[in-house]
C-alpha cells in the first residue's frame, strides 16, 4: 500500500515536472504574446503615451476596407491565392504521392528531385527564379517579344508569377508526407481489393484517401488558419518596399506596416487590431472546415 | 512500370510520369544553372547567361567568402560581422533550436502518449486548439514581448524559450510514442529504474530515427531562414540573412548575379550535405495523423 503510494508520488513528480517547463512556455509566451495583441489593438498613442482608444483601430481597418485599394487587393489575393493553390496543387500531392507510393518507374529519384527546395533555402530558389525571370526568359523569347515584360515587376503578372512559384515550391514537404501516410495502409487490404477488380482510380478513391485523410485535413485546417497571416515569399522577393500593389497579400501588408513603422507605437497598435480582426474572420473558417471534413469527409471502414 | 496495372493503367501511369518528370526538371535545371552560373565571369554573364562558363571563376567564391560581412549596432557600438562569425551563428542557432524543437516536442509527447494523469486530455485538446485556431500574436506584439522579457536580441535566450512544445511536432512524437509497447518500461521498472531513466535510457532509444529526422528537418529548416534574425536577432547575422542583405544591396556593392549565386550555393551546403545524407530516414518516419477533438 505504502510502496503503491509512494509509487504514485514518484509518477506525479516525474509527470509534472517533465510538463512544468512546456506548459510554463506556452503560458508565459503564448498568452503574453495574444494578450498584449489583444490589448494594442484598443490603443493608441497621445503625447508619447499609450491611451485606451475604444474602437479607434478598428473604424480605421473598416475605413481603410472600404476606401483603401491596396487593403483590398492583400484581401482579394489572400483568398485567391488559397483557393487556386488548393485546387490546383491538392490533386497533384495526391496523385504523385501514389505514384511513388506504387514505387513506379523513376519514383525515388523524382521524389529526391522535388524535394530540393526543402533542401536549399527559399531565398536561393527566389534568386534562382528572379534571375530566370529577369534572365533567361526575356532571353529566350526575344525573338518573339523583344520588349518581353519583367513578370516579378510588371503589376499585371506579378501575383500570378508569385502564385505559380509558391505552388511549384509547395511540391517538396507533401511528396514526402502523403506517401509516407499511404505506407500504414495494410498491403493485404489494397492486394484483396486489386482481386476483387478495382482499378487503380477506384484504390485512389475508395482506399487510399479515405487512409490519407486525417493527414490531408489536418493540413487543410492549419492551412485555413494562415490565410490572412502568412506573406508567402513576398519578403523574400520585395524585401518590404518593393513589391507591386498588385501582388500584395494581408500577410504582407501587415508585415510592411509593422516593419516600416517599428518606431510609430500607433502603427503597431493598428497593425495588431488588424491581426485581431483577421483571426475573428479566420475563426469560423477553420472551425467549418473542420466540422465539414470531420462530417462529410471520406472514412476508413 | 508495376506490373500491376493493367494495360489502360499503365497509360495512366505514364502521363503522370511524365508530368512529374516535366515538374522535377523545372526544380532541377534552374538548380543545375545556378551551380555552374556561378562559375561565369561578369560579361561571360551578361552576354550570355545560359552557356556554360567560358572560364571557371573560382574567384566568385573566394570574393563572396571575402566580401560578406554586415553591419549591426550593439550596446558597445557598431562592428561588423564577417564569414566566420555568420557561419557561427549558423552553427549555434541551428544546433540549439533543433535540440529543442526535438526535446520539448519529445518530452510532452512521450509523456501524454505513456502516463495517465490528470489534466492529459486537457493538454490534448489544448494542442488541438492551438492547431486549429490561428495564432492571433501580431508581428508587433511579439516584438514587444520579446522586448520586455529581453529576449530581443538575444539568440540564447531566444532558443530556449520561443521553441514550444505543441503543434505538429508534439503530433508527431505522440503518434510515434503511442505505438511503442510498456512492457519496455515495466521490465525496466522491476530491475529498479526510475521513470527518468526509464525515458531517457529505454524508451527514447527506441525512438531515434524519429528524434534524428525532426532535428534532421529542424536543422535545415533553422540553418536556411533568416527572417527570425532579420526581426528578432539583428546583432546575431546567420549566413542567410547576411546573403539577403548581399543580395538586396547587390547594386550598391557591385556584385554581379555569379557572385551571388556562389554565395547562395556556398551557404547551402551544410544543410544539403545533411538533408542528402538523410534521405532513407525521412522516407520512413514522417508521418502525421489528424487533429480529433
Amino acid at each position: 500500500m505504502i510502496r503503491n503510494k509512494r509509487q504514485t508520488i514518484a509518477k506525479n513528480i516525474f509527470v509534472y515536472g517533465m510538463l512544468a517547463y512546456p506548459i510554463l512556455q506556452f503560458v508565459v509566451f503564448w498568452f503574453s504574446k495574444n494578450i498584449t495583441t489583444i490589448t494594442m489593438a484598443f490603443k493608441t498613442v497621445e503625447n508619447g503615451q499609450e491611451v485606451f482608444a475604444g474602437l479607434t483601430n478598428f473604424s480605421e481597418l473598416l475605413s481603410r476596407f472600404k476606401t483603401e485599394k491596396l487593403f483590398q487587393i492583400s484581401l482579394k489575393n489572400s483568398i485567391l491565392n488559397f483557393i487556386l493553390a488548393f485546387v490546383i496543387s491538392v490533386p497533384l500531392y495526391i496523385i504523385f504521392s501514389y505514384y511513388i507510393f506504387k514505387k513506379c518507374f523513376g519514383s525515388r529519384t523524382l521524389q529526391f528531385m522535388m524535394m530540393i527546395p526543402k533542401i536549399v533555402s527559399s531565398i536561393i530558389m527566389v534568386l534562382i527564379f528572379k534571375r530566370v525571370v529577369e534572365d533567361i526568359l526575356p532571353m529566350l523569347f526575344y525573338s518573339v517579344n523583344p520588349e518581353f515584360p519583367n513578370l516579378l515587376k510588371d503589376g499585371r503578372y506579378a501575383f500570378w508569377t508569385q502564385l505559380v512559384f509558391n505552388i511549384w515550391l509547395s511540391f517538396s514537404t507533401n511528396i514526402l508526407i502523403y506517401p509516407n501516410a499511404m505506407n500504414a495502409i495494410s498491403p493485404e487490404v489494397i492486394e484483396s481489393a486489386r482481386l476483387d477488380g478495382v482499378n487503380m482510380w477506384q484504390e485512389l478513391w475508395y482506399i487510399i484517401i479515405p487512409h490519407i485523410f486525417p493527414t490531408f485535413s489536418t493540413f487543410f485546417i492549419t492551412n485555413c488558419t494562415t490565410l490572412f497571416v502568412s506573406p508567402a515569399s513576398l519578403v523574400t522577393f520585395y524585401y518590404y518596399d518593393k513589391c507591386p500593389p498588385e501582388a500584395y497579400n494581408m500577410g504582407y501588408y501587415m508585415m510592411v506596416t509593422v516593419m516600416r513603422n517599428t518606431g510609430s507605437r500607433a502603427m503597431q497598435c493598428f497593425a495588431s487590431a488588424g491581426s485581431l480582426a483577421l483571426t475573428i474572420i479566420t475563426v469560423p473558417i477553420a472551425m467549418t472546415a473542420k466540422w465539414a471534413l470531420e462530417k462529410y469527409g471520406p472514412k476508413e471502414e | 512500370m508495376n506490373a500491376e496495372f493493367k494495360k489502360s493503367e499503365k497509360i495512366c501511369i505514364w502521363i503522370i510520369f511524365t508530368v512529374m518528370g516535366l515538374l522535377a526538371l523545372s526544380i532541377m535545371l534552374p538548380v543545375f544553372w545556378a551551380i555552374y552560373a556561378s562559375f561565369k565571369g561578369r560579361l561571360d554573364y551578361a552576354f550570355d547567361p545560359v552557356s556554360f562558363p567560358k572560364k571557371m571563376m573560382w574567384e566568385n567564391y573566394v570574393k563572396i567568402y571575402e566580401h560578406l560581412k554586415v553591419s549591426v549596432t550593439t550596446e558597445s557600438g557598431q562592428k561588423q560581422v564577417d564569414f566566420a562569425g555568420m557561419f557561427t551563428n549558423s552553427v549555434v542557432y541551428s544546433s540549439l533550436e533543433s535540440l529543442m524543437s526535438v526535446l520539448m516536442p519529445g518530452v510532452l509527447g512521450y509523456i501524454v502518449a505513456m502516463y495517465r494523469f490528470k489534466g492529459r486530455e486537457f493538454i490534448q485538446g489544448l494542442n488541438v486548439f492551438i492547431m486549429t485556431i490561428p495564432i492571433i500574436t501580431s508581428l508587433a506584439a511579439s516584438l514587444r514581448v520579446l522586448k520586455n522579457f529581453g529576449i530581443y536580441d538575444n539568440m540564447l535566450l531566444y532558443v530556449f524559450t520561443q521553441n514550444g512544445a505543441f503543434g505538429f511536432n508534439f503530433l508527431l512524437f505522440y503518434g510515434a510514442f503511442k505505438g511503442l509497447s510498456w512492457t519496455y518500461a515495466e521490465a525496466a521498472f522491476l530491475d529498479g529504474a526510475g521513470h527518468f531513466k526509464v525515458m531517457v535510457k529505454i524508451m527514447w532509444p527506441m525512438m531515434l530515427p524519429t528524434f534524428a529526422m525532426m532535428f534532421v528537418l529542424s536543422f535545415v529548416s533553422s540553418w536556411n531562414t533568416y527572417e527570425t534574425f532579420l526581426i528578432y536577432l539583428p546583432s546575431f547575422p546567420n549566413l542567410f540573412l547576411g546573403m539577403y542583405y548581399y543580395q538586396n544591396s547587390a547594386s550598391i556593392n557591385y556584385a554581379t548575379p555569379p557572385e551571388i549565386l556562389a554565395g547562395l550555393i556556398l551557404v547551402a551546403i551544410p544543410s544539403g550535405i545533411l538533408y542528402a545524407s538523410s534521405q532513407k530516414l525521412l522516407r520512413s518516419r514522417f508521418i502525421i495523423g489528424g487533429i480529433k477533438g
